[in-house]
């Protein structure tokens, strides 16, 4: 949060200096949000490569426009575009594909405006993993961060499936209570 | 009915893992219909796992690469200069915390004539430790196997030094003056400060340890950063490009440079690394299990003799020293310990 709010001055002076063509803070912006807006345009497109490339698009037309930008907030305004992009690119997909007619799923919908960068998101889930009990973080982080699956954690750690899957969802729970405030928190900032 | 039986967040849970079967799955569709609360619980379950998977996922895109890229194709290709560097790193201190004061760093041209720097490298061999004085009057330690190097004179800027193996600084305080330690690829930037910095090539970490004042540790890529207090650590790993903090005592990580060899439960391959450096020695661990022993001890100008004495006494481990052979130029070969798990008898 405290991001959120010291957002609108930080951004001012970085937008003057991009103006300035300041290449260093173009480059700051660019390794702040760009991780972060990849994986937005991934869940809309559903493939990495393409999303990057939307996304260095996005900065390379920031960079070119520099002289004529109006930014209040880097945040809306890199969602705006990178979205409007990702739509553009969907269209010309179904036009040249005109049989598949995949439309993004409902959950995306909701996702749609949560922006994170990593810096903010590994601050934020490290704190709250870190508040696990440490039998309950352990099988947390062989699921979601070394990718074990449910089988190979019970094997390593010679406990049951069915104990595994529990303590998951104990590690939700708490986790849900650590996190609720942000999730709800983006949905309302950023639904505009 | 009798729904109430089973455990919902089990049921989520093995939903988002994919090992839910049809009937549980059948049952918790049930349930989620069943209330608006049900679906606003599940929705809100299946977007905690979602970041989650966020995360993951931007841990493997590499930014630095990314903009090589597009910065090849807008600006002339040039390489990225000392000052460019710090430039970057001095923005991203300021993201979260703008200081009116710095932006004056930004508003000057980028492109302004950086003067030739002369570098100076003060080397420690394996075996020796030495400390020396820098420009500004900071203080270095210089642990066994090290390479600092610095300018001759500092820029009027930032005071940046690049370190490999390991020093402890007592940097003199200036706070307009940053003091910038690079090693690897990751950065500890300083006002005025006592700290450790462990950043041997070999290892996959680099640990921090603050003493005294206030320290940052940034990536190379300016896009992970982290503060320390005073008795706190930071290990930085290399490869994931991850800063983890937590707390300790300092006294373990800086006991080096008052020529003491302290362990504190430390595991034997570690006590083995720090002892080879230390001594100038080669160690061989025969078997297995030793690596695993925990060990705790201070060892204060001992030679590597009774340290192995020591050692061998306090742990169930034995061991060899071989003989120094003569190589074909005249030198002498490092003398190899072998360390072994004692037999039980």
């Amino acid at each position: 949060m405290r991001i959120n709010e010291t957002k609108a001055i930080t951004d001012q002076r970085l937008v003057e200096s991009i103006k300035n063509s300041n290449e260093g803070v173009f480059e700051l912006v660019f390794n702040f949000y760009y991780s972060g807006l990849v994986v937005y345009a991934d869940q809309i497109i559903k493939n990495t490569t393409i999303s990057e490339d939307i996304v260095q698009s996005v900065f390379m037309k920031l960079w070119e426009t520099r002289e004529t930008i109006d930014i209040r907030s880097f945040r809306s305004y890199f969602i705006q575009c990178v979205k409007n992009r990702c739509i553009d690119h969907l269209r010309s997909q179904q036009v040249k594909n005109k049989f598949d007619n995949r439309v993004p799923e409902s959950d995306f919908l909701v996702m749609d405006e949560d922006l994170w960068t990593k810096t903010e998101l590994s601050d934020l889930i490290e704190q709250s993993v870190e508040s696990l009990p440490p039998r309950c973080r352990e099988i947390f982080r062989m699921s979601r961060y070394e990718n074990l699956k449910i089988a190979e954690i019970a094997d390593q750690l010679k406990i049951s499936k069915r104990t595994v899957e529990t303590q998951i969802s104990k590690a939700l729970k708490i986790l849900r209570v650590k996190l609720i405030d942000y999730l709800s928190f983006l949905a309302l900032i950023f639904i505009s | 009915m009798e729904k109430e039986i089973f455990d919902i967040d089990q049921l989520i849970a093995s939903r988002l893992l994919g090992t839910i079967t049809s009937d549980d799955s059948q049952l918790l569709d049930i349930w989620v219909a069943e209330k608006v609360e049900n679906q606003r619980y599940f929705s809100e379950q299946k977007r905690l796992w979602n970041l989650f998977e966020m995360h993951q996922k931007m841990q493997k895109i590499d930014e630095r690469k990314a903009y090589q890229k597009i910065s090849t194709q807008l600006f002339n290709p040039k390489k990225i200069g000392l000052f460019a560097y710090v430039q970057r790193i001095a923005a991203i201190l300021l993201l979260p915390v703008m200081i009116v004061s710095v932006i004056y760093i930004f508003s000057e041209k980028t492109d302004r004539k950086q003067h030739a720097m002369v570098y100076n490298t003060a080397e420690t061999p394996l075996g020796m430790r030495s400390s020396l004085t820098l420009p500004d009057g900071t203080k270095v330690w210089l642990n066994a196997g090290s390479k600092l190097s610095y300018p001759i004179n500092f820029s009027s800027k930032f005071r940046a030094v690049s370190l490999e193996g390991e020093a402890y600084f007592e940097v003199v305080k200036d706070k307009k003056w940053p003091f910038l330690v690079h090693s690897g690829n990751m950065n500890v930037l300083v006002s005025g400060t006592t700290f450790n910095c462990n950043a041997y090539p070999e290892n996959s970490l680099i640990e921090t340890v603050l003493v005294e004042g206030q320290v940052t540790v940034v990536n190379e890529s300016a896009t992970i950063s982290k503060e320390l207090f005073p008795n706190e650590m930071a290990s930085f790993s290399k490869r994931e490009q991850r800063i983890t903090k937590s707390k300790v005592n300092p006294e373990k990580y800086i006991a080096w440079k008052s020529g003491k060899l302290m362990f504190r439960e430390d595991k034997m391959n570690l006590v083995v690394e720090k002892l080879e450096r230390w001594y100038n020695v080669e160690f061989e661990i025969k078997d297995k299990e030793i690596a695993d022993y925990v060990y705790t001890a201070t060892f204060i100008d001992e030679s590597l003799d009774q340290v192995l004495k020591m050692l061998s006494l306090s742990a169930p481990i034995r061991y060899s020293v071989s003989e120094r052979s003569k190589l074909g130029d005249q030198t002498f070969e490092k003398q190899i310990v072998k360390l072994y798990k004692k037999s039980k008898i």
